[in-house]
This record gives structure tokens, sequence and C-alpha cells, in this order.
């Protein structure tokens, strides 16, 4: 159990209700109930904005008074709220309790952060974590205080033993039924890039708007920090390397698997954060998230 | 920088094994890092061989300890030239013990002050401590161990001697070398009018009152007149001892001098002195016994100092003086020889020069000032007939100065002034002792005797020739009188004087000091001389069955006298150094100074452990936090 994790702030809590999930486009998963507002020519009360008519509109919807004004003809679009289905994935391997434990309970944090966002919303969420075994996840939770449900599950997680975030994922998607809505996977992204990129793209063609957070502590940015002398072993493949190099040539390593895996997002239209530990937790959701469009 | 021990390099090979060391622990220590990734490309390489071994802050600091220590161990010092001589002279004559009060004397303030000096002594600087009675260096070479300077002044006593400042400096001077950069003096001396701007001198002497013993002289029962006429006629078992005491104070006191013997009160007598006035005692001694040292004591209302109080006279017991007259001219041998028949206490024997003692209580009379120099004892020394010039000369004894006491020396007691003698006086006046006759001779004054005490021994010239005046009233007074105070030498001495006894065949001759202290000297036969009598008291020499005791007393009307002390440092003359016993040393050049200043070396081992030590802490530091440990 990670037995520092707290609950989250209620002054944070408080600031994250104003955000909401941001969506590029609608998918299927999406329900009418949730309070996303989208413009469609739907049955909703809320007026929303006039289009030009095109044959096959509701002649209902046509402003009558604006036609007299202007001698065309409009209708009249409403706001329509729906319902989205978020899985909140977390990667609970080993590389993601090194170098510091801390990492994990970061990632559990935001992901925390992320699930009430979208509660606040009310939206479905659902967390689960990417670990050796079968893939299990929360219930879909829709109320906000449902938050505590999903603070007491994540403590659980530790990040222990090793999995391919590939066949994880398959796995996922069969067990847990993953079809559709979006998806906020939390990793630190130390992986074969080409199997990270072949778990999201199986996720980007089952329809699911992927976002990417990344958790590097300053060390992993700055390997030579840890890199000191010795043997090091890779905690996930248990490999062994003396590795004996330049402070700049670690970083240099480290830099370009990082840009890797942004220039993958940025390609497949995959929402991408890089977050470091040292920056503060309320920084990082209130202001980085929203300047990525995560939230609006 | 010198490395006592060069060797001790090799140690450096231990750098060596540290590589080895961390090279070795680098290969076995294992680091669990979240993935290796990132690194995949880098790892397909072969790192470079000079890149197996990581070193950081802890490697570097080890390398250090590991070379300070091989540097340690050779010993590293540092040499450089002094910086800085400091001569330290502490007064240790007799006034310095005065009591002031509440149990202080000068000698412990003094002391005081020289140790405060030398707790500011600064790094390089060496010291030089010498005494002033007797002149002596407590340090026979320049040392910068303050330490071992201050135990050498707690140790130090004062003695019972008078001392000299200015023979100390120079002392001091001579050990070092040079004229030192500073000169502390400590002393009950006034602040003369002009010291050198490197000279300081702390008085710590206040004006005390003190009365003191400043004259002895004993008389035994000899054929020989008395000593004045208010004594009654002296018997053979009677001696007489003159006590000159002298009131160093402002006010009157009355003073109570009493003569003991084994315990045993042998006379006593009290006599007021007025402020600063001078007086004689006699005490009249019934049979005393010469076994035993008659001891005199002075007791009065204000006294400070103690070592003054008291005299001690070794009274001989002898019923005649052994005298030997040497001369190449029998006339000079029979007219002595006449005066001296005269008086059966008094056995004489011609003897050849240059004369040979038998004893060191003989006498020597002779008209040669040479062998009257090289005697052992007492000698009295007329002039050469061939050298005189008879001539009608009124005598008139000397009045001693300073102290207005009537009456002049006891070698010209009797002796009326300005009584007119025909006297054949030496063409060249002699030189050399105190006047205490002179003779007017076609207006002038001609000094016709003078006495002096070289070394403990007694000497009496006489510019005349007796063999042209052999029946002259005057004349056989005056030897008398002489033969009187040359006796009484063996009676009583003085501090700082030598001893000289026997003579003893070779072998070890065992010496008691008045302070407890047995010594041993190496005696190769002949007269025995003894220096170190700066404590006043007896002295017992011994060889054998044979014993020789000697008195020695604190006679100094210098360091008796602390209501005005007198200032016995001499500024030496402009362009010259301190004057030293054996005469000016002159100031050295500045190179010679510098050839002559012995390096001073600094040992840096202590410095490099001590950053050795640091740099453990610091490394351990280091390890703590990283959580090695």
């Amino acid at each position: 159990m990670t037995s520092s994790l707290r609950p989250l702030d209620p002054v944070l809590l408080r600031r994250l209700e104003a955000l909401q999930l941001a969506v590029r486009r609608m998918r299927w998963g999406s329900t009418l109930g949730g309070r996303y507002a989208i413009n469609r020519r739907g049955s909703s009360v809320e007026f929303a904005d006039y289009t030009p008519y095109t044959p096959g509109d509701d002649i209902r919807s046509i402003d009558w008074n604006l036609y007299a004004r202007l001698d065309r003809l409009y209708v009249k679009t409403y706001q329509e709220e729906v319902e989205l289905s978020v899985e909140v994935m977390i990667d609970a391997t080993a590389s993601m309790a090194l170098p510091t434990p801390k990492k994990i309970e970061r990632a559990i944090e935001i992901a925390l952060c992320l699930a009430y966002v979208a509660l606040a919303g009310h939206h479905r969420v659902r967390m689960s974590a990417v670990a050796p075994g079968t893939p299990h996840a929360t219930p879909w939770c829709t109320r906000r205080a449902d938050l505590t449900r999903m603070t007491e599950w994540a403590a659980h997680l530790t990040g222990r033993g090793a999995v391919s975030m590939m066949e994880w994922m398959r796995r996922a998607q069969a067990g847990l039924r993953m079809h559709g809505g979006h998806a906020v996977v939390i990793t630190d992204g130390l992986m074969p890039p080409a199997e990270l990129f072949q778990a999201l793209h199986g996720l980007l063609m089952q329809r699911v708007e992927m976002k990417l957070i990344q958790v590097l502590t300053p060390q992993e940015l700055h390997p030579s920090r840890i890199f000191r002398g010795g043997v090091l072993v890779d905690s996930e493949s248990g490999r062994t390397h003396e590795l004996a190099y330049g402070a700049e040539e670690l970083e240099r390593a480290m830099l370009a698997h990082n840009e890797r895996l942004a220039r993958f997002c940025t390609r497949n239209g995959i929402l991408f954060a890089q977050h470091r530990l040292d920056e503060p937790l309320e920084t990082f959701a209130l202001k980085t998230l929203p300047s990525r469009g995560f939230f609006e | 920088m010198h490395f006592l021990v060069p060797l001790a390099f090799g140690w450096l090979g231990s750098v060596g094994v540290l590589v080895w060391l961390w090279r070795y622990a680098t290969s076995r220590h294992q680091i669990r890092v979240s993935s290796l990734v990132p690194f995949e490309h880098l790892m397909r390489r072969q790192p470079s061989h000079r890149r197996r071994v990581v070193v950081n802050w802890l490697f570097w600091l080890q390398c250090a300890c590991l070379v300070l220590i091989a540097m340690s161990l050779a010993q590293p010092m540092w040499l450089a030239r002094s910086t800085k001589t400091l001569l330290l002279v502490l007064d240790t004559s007799a006034s310095m013990s005065a009591h002031e009060g509440l149990g202080r004397t000068p000698f412990a303030r003094a002391r005081q002050h020289l140790l405060s000096r030398l707790n500011g002594l600064g790094s390089g600087e060496r010291v030089v401590l010498v005494t002033t009675a007797p002149v002596r260096a407590l340090t026979p070479e320049p040392t910068t161990d303050r330490f071992t300077v201050q135990q050498l002044l707690r140790t130090t006593h004062a003695a019972d001697l008078g001392g000299r400042l200015s023979s100390a400096a120079g002392l001091g001077a001579a050990v070092l070398g040079a004229t030192p950069d500073e000169m502390v003096i400590a002393t009950d001396e006034p602040v003369p009018s002009s010291l050198p701007p490197s000279v300081h001198l702390l008085s710590s002497g206040e004006a005390v009152p003190n009365v003191a013993i400043v004259g002895v002289e004993a008389y035994e029962p000899l054929c020989l007149p008395p000593l004045d006429a208010q004594l009654p006629d002296s018997s053979v078992d009677t001696s007489h001892l003159a006590i000159v005491l002298h009131n160093f104070s402002a006010q009157a006191q009355e003073v109570e001098v009493h003569a003991k013997q084994h315990g045993r009160l042998l006379a006593q007598q009290r006599r007021p002195l007025g402020a600063n006035e001078r007086g004689e005692v006699v005490l009249t001694l019934e049979s005393p016994s010469s076994d035993a040292p008659i001891e005199l004591h002075v007791r009065a209302p204000h006294d400070a100092l103690a070592a003054d109080n008291q005299a001690w006279v070794m009274l001989h017991g002898r019923q005649s003086v052994s005298v030997a007259v040497a001369s190449d001219r029998p006339e000079f041998v029979e007219a002595i020889g006449r005066w001296l028949d005269a008086c059966p206490g008094m056995t004489w024997r011609s003897t050849p020069l240059p004369p040979h003692s038998n004893t060191s209580d003989e006498l020597l009379v002779t008209d040669q000032m040479s062998q009257a120099l090289a005697w052992p004892g007492a000698a009295l020394v007329y002039a050469q007939a061939e050298r005189t010039t008879p001539s009608l000369a009124h005598w008139l004894p000397a009045r001693p100065d300073g102290y207005g006491v009537a009456g002049s020396h006891i070698v010209t007691t009797y002796l009326r002034p300005l009584e007119p003698v025909a006297t054949a006086i030496a063409d060249t006046p002699s030189s050399g002792g105190e006047p205490v006759l002179w003779a007017l001779r076609n207006g002038q004054r001609v000094p016709l005797v003078r006495v002096q005490i070289d070394q403990g021994r007694r000497l009496v010239s006489c510019a005349f020739d007796p063999t042209a005046m052999p029946s002259s009233v005057p004349a056989i007074v005056l030897f008398f009188n002489s033969v009187r105070w040359l006796v009484t030498s063996q009676m009583v001495g003085s501090t700082g004087e030598p001893l000289i006894v026997g003579p003893l065949p070779p072998g070890a001759v065992r010496v008691e000091r008045p302070d407890g202290v047995v010594e041993r000297l190496a005696h190769g036969g002949g007269m025995v001389r003894y220096d170190a009598t700066d404590h006043a008291g007896v002295y017992r020499l011994s060889q054998g069955d044979t014993v020789e005791a000697r008195a020695v007393n604190m006679i100094d009307s210098l360091e008796s006298n602390m209501q005005q002390r007198t200032s016995t440092w001499a500024t030496p003359p402009a362009g010259r150094g301190i004057s030293s016993p054996a005469g000016i040393v002159p100031a050295r050049s500045a190179a010679l100074r510098e050839a002559a200043s012995p390096m001073h070396r600094l040992p840096l081992a202590p410095w490099l452990i001590g950053v050795i030590v640091a740099l453990l802490l610091i490394e351990w530091r280091l390890y703590v936090r990283r959580g090695r440990v």
C-alpha cells in the first residue's frame, strides 16, 4: 500500500470543479445525460445557435421571425449534454516506484484529479492499473463522492512487477470491455517505445480518444545523478549493465526517448503532457493540463 | 620545506590501491534503476577503459587523505628564520624577597610579569631567560618552548645576593649572539632615566623600611689591642663581635642584636637607631666554642628583609695566626719578623719566592704585588724600597662616604689624623682597592693604604716601605690593624664570593650548603674553590675526616636599602651593544645577525593530521547524506 497517499486537498478539488474535460470529437460511448455540452440539433431546451436551413431539417426548428427580417431560412440549434466514458489507466509497474515511490504516488494523484474533473462533469469514470496479472479496475463511478472509493482503491498500488503495456492493453480491452470513450494513460514511458506505441495504437483503433501523461523525476531527466558507477539493474527486465558514460550522453539519450514519445503522440492526435515530480500538483493540474488541452 | 623521512612518499602508492578498490566496489555495487530502455543504444557500445572507474567527491577526498598521510609520514619541516628574539631578565637579588605586607614580595610580582609576557609569546619567537643573582642564563640557548621557560621561572627563587641588571642583560645578549629585539626586565629597582626603546623595565618594588647587618668583624683573643676604649681589657677567653647595623627607614627604631651558639644565648644588646642611621654594636662573647658558628640575629619593629637580619661567624678559637713572609730582601723579612715576634700569638715563617701556601688560613706579607694576587688567602703588600722616596707626610685616615659615620676603617684604628710620619712613599701609587689612609705630601693627597676584597680574599696594599721605618709606631699599629682585618676574612664571608679551603688531597669533596643541598665536587688536589655561595649560612666542605666550615653572610647595603633603591642598569655607550660581564658586546650588523640566528623548525605534520581529520569528517558526512552508512 502506498502509505503516504493522502486525499486530495479540498481547495484543489473546488478549483478542479471549475474545469471540464476537453473533448475533441464525440465518439461512440457518449450517452445523453452528461454535462458535456455540444452543439447539436437536438431536443434540448437550451438555445445554442442559428444554422442555415438544409433540406431535411425539422421545419419546426425554423425561426420565422428571423426569416421575416432577413428573408432567409435559419434553423435553431440547441445545447445537448452528453455523458462521457473516461478510462484512467495508471502504470503500476516496478519502474514507477524508482528512483522514488513518490513517482507512483504523484501519478495516482494526477489520476484522481482527472477522475474528479470527469465526475464533476457528470461523466463516468473508471480507474485501472497497468500491472502484472488480470487487469482490474474500479467500477464505473459517476458521483463525486466516488472519489473516496477511487482513492482507497489506488492506495494499494505500489509499483511492482513488470508487464508489457501492449499485452496489458490487449487483455484490458477484452477484460474491461474498453471500446470508445476517453482514456488517459499515466506512465513514466520508460519502456520500449514500440511497445507503448502499439498499445496506444490499439486503443486508437477502438476509437478511444487518448491522452498521455508522462511522470518523471528530476533524477531521471538527469540520469548522471543516479548512474554514478556500479552495475545498473533494470527494475522490470532485470537486465544489468555497467554503465559509465558522461552526463551529457545520458541526458541526451533520455531527452531523445521522451521526444520520440511526444512526436508519436503529436502525429497520432494524442494529447501529451510531461510532469516533473518537483512541479507542484496544483500547478500541473490547474495550469499545465489546461494549457495542453486536457481541460477547458 | 624539508622532509625528514622522504622515503615515506612511497605511501603514495596507496592511491593506486584506492583506485583499484573503487573499481572493485563499482563492479560489485548494484543500482536498481527504473529502466535502461532509453540507454539501449549506449549499452551497445563498449565503454572506454578509462571510464571504468567513476569517481566523485568521495574519491577525491580519499585521495587527498592518502596524499596527506604520506606527507605526514615524511615529517615535513618548515624552516624559517626566527622572527624575533626576546630576552627576559629576572632580578633574583636579595631585595626581591622583601615582604611588603599581605604576603607580597617583589619577586612574586616580577615572576608573574614575565609569565604573563610568555603567555603572549609569538610562534618562532626565541627566548632567553637570565637571572641577576647569580648572573646566569637559565636557558643555555635561545628557545621557542615557552612552557619550558615558564617552568624555569616557577622553579627559580631569589638568592641572598646582590645583582646587576646590565651584567645579566649582557650575558643574555651573549647567549643570543646579538642584541635582542625586545628585552623585558622584571626587578624592584627604579626605572632608570634612559632606557633603549627595546628595553621594557617592569619595576615591582615599593619603598619599605628595613634594618640590616651591613658589616661584621670578629676579634678573637690574640695579642691584639681591644677594639675601642669603651671595652674592658680583653682576655684570652674573650672574643668580640662588631656588628654594623643600618636603619634603612624614615623612622627611628630600637634594634636588638643577640648572639647564639648551640642555641645558647651568648650575648645581646639593644640599640636605638635613628632614621637612616648606621651604628655599631659590639658583643663580647665569653669563652665561645670554636666547633660551631656564632649566630647573630637582629630584630627591629619595621623590617622587610630577613636575609640581612642574620649572620654567621666562624671562630677558629686559635691563639695564633700563621704568617708567611715572602721577599727577596732580607731586610724586609727581618723588619716584618721583628714585628711579628713581638706578639706570641703570631707564628711566622720566611718563604722564598714564589711563596707556597701551607693552609688557606695563612696570611702572606710580601713586597711583591704579583705574589700577593696569586696567594690563595689574605695578603699584606708593601712597596719595594727601590721604588720609594722618603718624605715627611701627614697621615690622614679616610672617612667612609655616604653615611656620616665618625671613624675610619679598621685598618686605620688608633692612627691620629694628620700625624706626621717619616715615610718612604712609593713613587707610583698603588691602584685597586679603596684608599683608607692618605698621605699629605707637598700639598698633595697620595693614597697610602688601600683595602680590597677580591673573590673573598682580603688584600691590604701599603704604598710605603716598612724597612725604612721599622720602629715607627704608626707603621706598627697599621701593621697589626691590617693583620687583624685580614685574619677575620676567614671568619666572615659574603655571599657571591668563592670559598677557598685546603689544601686537600685529590678526591671527591662533599659540600653541605645552608639550604640543605649536598653537592660533590671532583677535586684534583690542592686548594678547593667553591663558587656557588648564593645562600647565606654555613658551608661545610669535607673530605674524609677533614671538615672545613665557612660562614657566608648577605652583607650588601645596596640590596638592604629598600627605602631608596638604586638602579644597577648601566646604559652602554652610543653605538655599542649591551654591556656584558666580559666587556662591551658590539652591536652586530644585520647580516651577521642573520647568519648567527639559527633556523626555526616548524613541524607541519600536526597541521596535516588536522587537515586529514577534517577531510575524514567531511567524507563521513557525505556518506551519511548519501545514505551509505
